[in-house]
């Protein structure tokens, strides 16, 4: 930084001296004051205020002394639509649809066969997406959201309305298919180390290992059940994402994300990637029907394809993502889902045994290495992250593990995955964002929720999250 | 406009906005009538009009006023109790919380805050009318940022009248060195330096004159300068730099057409420009609080004062 000569320093001195002993110079009152830190004086009172500014050392003071305490982090996510059409993204869509329409066929042979035992089983379902190197972020994860949510519909015999199955299908089968060939997707380097027996359990039952066969009917059940909500939940994750994808338009290194979407009160405990993988491997190995083509000599390549998603918002969803921070599936399978309270102090709190003990869950935790995990921040112009305090709560609200939590000065953040990760929603209807201190939150369904200020104003959105209305 | 053509104006928009603007302020909920309202979109309206507005500028003052928050204070003034409700629930809190920010000492931010309360409240009568401050707020900056801005004003004026005094303790625990005041100001050898540099300095801009009294005088940092100013950090860092560099060019150039040849002029610069440890280490500081993007500390703050406002 430059130094100014002393002189330059005098006179400056002088100057203000000499205005301040004048008192010629009305200073500007505290509403002018504060209009031009907030830059909402026209042009010719700005000048105004600026000239006593360059003289009065006293008014300067106060105007930096009332400066707010942090800049504001979110920021509206503009980036074109367009932004995500890069070659390497639709070179993976051309493969994605590929798969799919190869797919379809064995999925609907599996369907078939599949036998359906359980009913009703609350399934929990985890998708993983994986980042090729040198790919955007952007198309992966939607994609495989529904890529995934149609697998589970496709599996579970039960609730399962047809219409979807055909696509689904065996994306899995179809990824396998992939994976031997020289398209194949690329696998998440992260994964954790193959499901292990233990991880899994039944349906209705919580715990407990299962054997490969039954299990295997059991996931697919339950991987069936999850796409009934799954979509409604994941895809605005999965457009959160998007859109903080291509706000931050990001290129990262090989990672793993891990969504896990609850269709229901989750009693199943899944380990991430391997669940999608789980019938082609067992498929292959339990005597579990598939269709020929989709069995995959190379299971363990069979990973889940991170593949790119047809537009699933032409533009940006109408709230601001700020971070969305994940981390490789590790603990993030739970057996339950947990109960939720808030602390005296506002600290937000989760206990997985019922009561007994209880952890708090900080919402801005884990800003990850990126090489291990995504972390999509999107934070004002310049995109670098700022540090964000954590708010104060004061409602939570959640349906299984799809949580909801409100606190002062308009800080809503959602998790889908029991707290495991979260993303700030900032709610703006017609211009307005909810900035009030928010002391509830009622939330009838995943989809359907009403948030209350302090100051009495009502929003609600109908689609968990996307859109809000301000009553 | 004559002045009653002025009032007349500013009454026809009033009637014009007002079922709009009174709709936005839910003036309703706090008790705050439309009659009330009108009035006061008048008062504040009148108060900004000139003979020269127009009307439509007048409307479009009355349209950018926040006048829910507007309302919230003016019913507050007014003694009413569900207003007060909302107030404490929103404002009660952060007041306290920019008290300590702007006080950055426990005890001296709870004083600010609790006299800032009671003036809001209306503890003040006038002809045994209750005075709340809350009634002079327009509803052209945010709320919030307005009582910032009175806490950060009845400091600067408060603290100003005990800015002399120094303690010792608080310089070394911040770790100031403490120093003998700075000398006088010597009279500069040349007053064609000095004049050459008003001169300079009065061919800038009010902004750049802002940007660096603040930074050279104040002791802001970049940072702060940048969010006064609402403009991106490294535009300041440019424009101080480049305002540093082009001063000393004037400066020298002025003296050089007052007679001195270059060297003469770049010497009589250097002179002044000698005992710049003070500063230096300043700057330094201030660049390595940068991120904090904190004001200067109290005792800090003292110095400066001192320096700045030399005896006589």
């Amino acid at each position: 930084m430059q130094n100014v000569p002393n002189i330059v320093r005098e006179r400056l001195k002088a100057a203000n001296r000499a205005a301040d002993l004048s008192h010629a110079q009305a200073h500007p009152d505290a509403n002018l004051l504060t209009a031009f830190a907030e830059q909402s004086l026209a042009e010719s009172e700005r000048a105004v205020v600026l000239d006593h500014l360059s003289r009065c050392g006293d008014c300067r003071d106060i105007v930096a002394l009332a400066l707010p305490a942090t800049e504001p982090v979110e920021a509206a996510i503009k980036k074109p639509a367009t932004s995500w059409l890069t070659w390497s993204a639709l070179r993976w869509g051309i493969v994605t649809a590929g798969i799919l329409a190869i797919a379809a066929l064995g999925v609907v042979q599996y369907q078939r066969r599949s036998e359906n035992t359980a009913s009703n089983s609350p399934a929990r379902f985890e998708l993983s997406t994986k980042e090729a190197k040198n790919r955007p972020l952007a198309s992966p994860v939607p994609a495989t959201v529904e890529k995934e949510n149609h697998t589970d519909k496709e599996k579970k015999s039960d609730n399962l309305p047809p219409p979807v199955a055909p696509v689904l299908a065996d994306s899995l089968n179809a990824t396998d298919v992939t994976a031997n060939g020289s398209t194949r997707v690329p696998r998440a380097e992260a994964l954790p180390a193959p499901m292990s027996p233990e991880r899994l359990s039944r349906p209705p039952a919580v715990g407990g290992p299962l054997s490969h066969g039954p299990r295997m009917a059991n996931q697919w059940q339950q991987q069936g059940m999850v796409q009934n909500q799954a979509p409604a939940a994941a895809s605005p994750f999965a457009k959160q994402q998007a859109a903080g994808a291509l706000a931050a338009n990001t290129q990262a290194p090989a990672v793993s994300e891990t969504v896990e979407v609850q269709a229901q009160a989750a009693q199943m405990d899944t380990q991430s990637q391997n669940l999608v993988m789980l019938p082609i491997e067992s498929g292959k190995s339990k005597d579990q029907p598939l269709a020929p083509s989709a069995v995959s000599e190379d299971n363990d390549d069979a990973r889940v394809a991170a593949e790119p998603a047809s537009p699933a918002s032409g533009g940006v969803a109408p709230y601001a993502v700020i971070a969305l921070a994940s981390s490789p599936a590790s603990g993030a399978s739970v057996a339950a889902a947990p109960r939720w309270s808030i602390s005296s102090a506002g600290s937000l709190q989760r206990s997985f045994d019922r009561g007994t003990t209880w952890q708090v869950v900080d919402v801005n935790a884990s800003p990850v290495d990126v090489a291990s995990a995504t972390s999509i921040q999107i934070v004002g112009k310049t995109s670098r992250v700022r540090k964000v305090r954590s708010p104060v709560f004061r409602a939570v609200a959640a349906t299984g593990i799809d949580v909801w939590a409100g606190g002062s000065e308009g800080a809503l953040y959602h998790s889908l995955d029991a707290g495991d990760h979260w993303i700030r929603v900032m709610p703006t209807s017609s211009g307005a964002v909810l900035t009030g201190d928010i002391v509830s939150l009622e939330f009838a369904d995943m989809g359907h929720g009403k948030v209350s200020t302090s100051t009495a104003e009502v929003w609600t959105t109908s689609d968990a999250g996307q859109t809000w209305q301000r009553q | 406009m004559s002045s009653t053509k002025q009032i007349a104006a500013v009454q026809s928009v009033v009637s014009d906005l007002l079922a709009d603007l009174y709709a936005q302020s839910c003036g309703e909920k706090i008790g705050l009538t439309r009659e009330a309202f009108a009035a006061i979109l008048y008062e504040v309206g009148s108060k900004q009009a000139t003979p020269a507005t127009s009307e439509s500028e007048i409307r479009t003052f009355l349209v950018s006023l926040r006048v829910d928050e507007l309302a919230l204070a003016r019913a507050c003034a007014a003694g009413n109790n569900s207003a007060w409700e909302v107030f404490l629930t929103r404002y009660r809190e952060k007041l306290y919380l920019s008290a300590l920010r702007i006080a950055r000492e426990d005890s001296a931010a709870r004083e600010l805050a609790d006299t800032l309360y009671a003036d809001l409240y209306g503890t003040n009568t006038r002809d045994g009318q209750r005075v709340s401050k809350l009634a002079s707020y327009t509803g052209r900056g945010s709320l919030e940022g307005w009582l910032r801005t009175v806490l950060s004003q009845e400091y600067v004026n408060r603290y100003r009248r005990t800015k002399r005094l120094v303690s010792l303790d608080e310089e070394s625990e911040d770790g100031v060195q403490f120093q003998a005041p700075e000398p006088e100001p010597v009279p500069p050898a040349d007053a064609r330096l000095a004049q050459a540099t008003d001169e300079a300095l009065a061919a800038l801009s009010s902004e750049d004159r802002t940007v660096l009294s603040a930074y050279y005088l104040d002791g802001r940092t970049l940072a702060e300068i940048a969010r006064m100013l609402g403009v991106h950090e490294s535009t300041i860092s440019r424009k101080v730099d480049k305002l540093a560099k082009s001063l000393r060019k004037q400066i020298v150039t002025a003296l050089m057409r007052g007679g001195m040849s270059r060297r003469q002029a770049e010497e009589a610069l250097e002179v002044d420009v000698r005992d710049l440890q003070l500063d230096i280490r300043r700057s330094l500081r201030q660049e390595s609080e940068a991120q904090e993007s904190s004001p200067p500390a109290f005792s800090e703050k003292r110095v400066e004062a001192r320096v700045r406002e030399d005896p006589g």
